[in-house]
């Protein structure tokens, strides 16, 4: 059985898992403020805050250490929620 | 053109909204694809060697509906057949393109080193799951532990089967575990080759056991094909592959950008 590849548009949780938080992100206030200050007579501007790029591949071993399994039996905690994606940086807003 | 094509111009401020970066010097146009259903043209705005794929848009913050997503997207793929782009992430919306240029006067250098490290990649997405239960009835079977723990509880009829079911929740949780590790490392292992670099993200699910992106050049999108259907072929009946693509490099490129005073 040869696995079909499906073009990226084909899946709405696959976009939405990309385009929200990844590749050139303006935070969300800023998104907001875009929408009512002109750049120029304000004489504010756009300046980066970070940036990364990932060029590694996985380690062979370990690799998986880094993301969360669901817990087999439902008593034990699996403790997943800690590891989401880095939203948190959304905290600057005033 | 006809009627249904033509723009409907509501009221309101109107805005350009911002797809993703491209290196050009010229001006190229990908046609009436622009988010928000009004067809909107779909074109470039220059700085140096450096454009924004743009559209005209209301001056609005867009929500991400179904819609709107996948009209970003869709021009973000309309883009990648001929460009090495950089994502804009959603929602990205400028007044005017004078403003663009200036974003793209102040971010310039950050996005020649990205746009160089991306040159010529594109993103593929993979998903693998697995049946738990299958897997779960196979470790039962081969597992000398987990089997002695099942006989124990089903021939003890009292309380010293309690302690032996903790146990062979606990035992089968890291055989599981250990399994999954297997399988994903086994499959980064045999994608290595066609890949330049790999993303994990958390697994969506109790049935994912994978959800990882892949950066390849494009020339070696082939190679990766066939690797991905080779390790399907080889975990037939066992996992299950979503593979996805090509996609812009969101997984590989995060530019944080903050407002700050201009200084004068």
């Amino acid at each position: 059985m040869a696995v079909e590849r499906a073009p990226g548009g084909t899946s709405l949780i696959d976009v939405l898992d990309r385009i929200l938080d990844k590749g050139i992100v303006i935070d969300a206030w800023v998104r907001i403020s875009l929408v009512g200050i002109d750049l120029i007579t304000v004489e504010a501007r756009i300046v980066i805050a970070s940036i990364d790029t990932y060029l590694k591949y996985a380690e062979a071993v370990g690799i998986t250490g880094t993301i969360s399994r669901p817990a087999v039996s439902s008593g034990e905690g699996s403790g997943s929620m800690g590891s989401s994606t880095p939203v948190a940086s959304r905290g600057t807003v005033p | 053109m006809d009627e249904a094509a033509q723009p409907v111009q509501p009221d309101g401020e109107q805005g350009k909204y911002v797809y993703c970066i491209i290196r050009s010097e010229s001006p190229h146009s990908f046609g009436a694809v622009g988010i928000g259903r009004r067809n909107d043209q779909v074109y470039t705005v220059h700085y140096k060697e450096f454009a924004a794929v743009v559209s005209n848009c209301p001056l609005i913050v867009f929500d991400p509906t179904r819609e709107n997503a996948l009209a970003h997207e869709h021009v973000n793929e309309l883009v990648m057949k001929d460009f090495t782009v950089l994502p804009m992430s959603f929602g990205t919306v400028f007044r005017t393109e004078n403003d663009i240029r200036e974003f793209l006067k102040g971010t310039y250098e950050a996005l020649s080193d990205v746009l160089g490290k991306m040159e010529g990649k594109i993103e593929f997405g993979l998903k693998v799951n697995w049946d738990k239960d299958a897997v779960i009835r196979e470790l039962e079977h081969d597992d000398e532990e987990i089997r002695r723990l099942k006989e124990e509880i089903f021939s003890s009829t009292s309380s010293s089967s309690y302690f032996s079911r903790m146990q062979l929740g606990r035992v089968v949780e890291s055989a599981l575990q250990a399994r999954a590790d297997s399988y994903v490392s086994e499959i980064y292992e045999s994608l290595r080759d066609a890949a330049i670099a790999s993303r994990s993200n958390k697994p969506i699910g109790d049935k994912m056991i994978l959800n990882a992106a892949f950066l390849v050049a494009r020339e070696k999108t082939r190679a990766f094909d066939e690797q991905i259907s080779d390790i399907a072929r080889k975990y037939e009946n066992k996992l299950s592959f979503l593979y996805t693509g090509p996609w812009p490099p969101y997984n590989f490129v995060n530019i944080r950008l903050k407002l700050e005073r201009a200084e004068r």
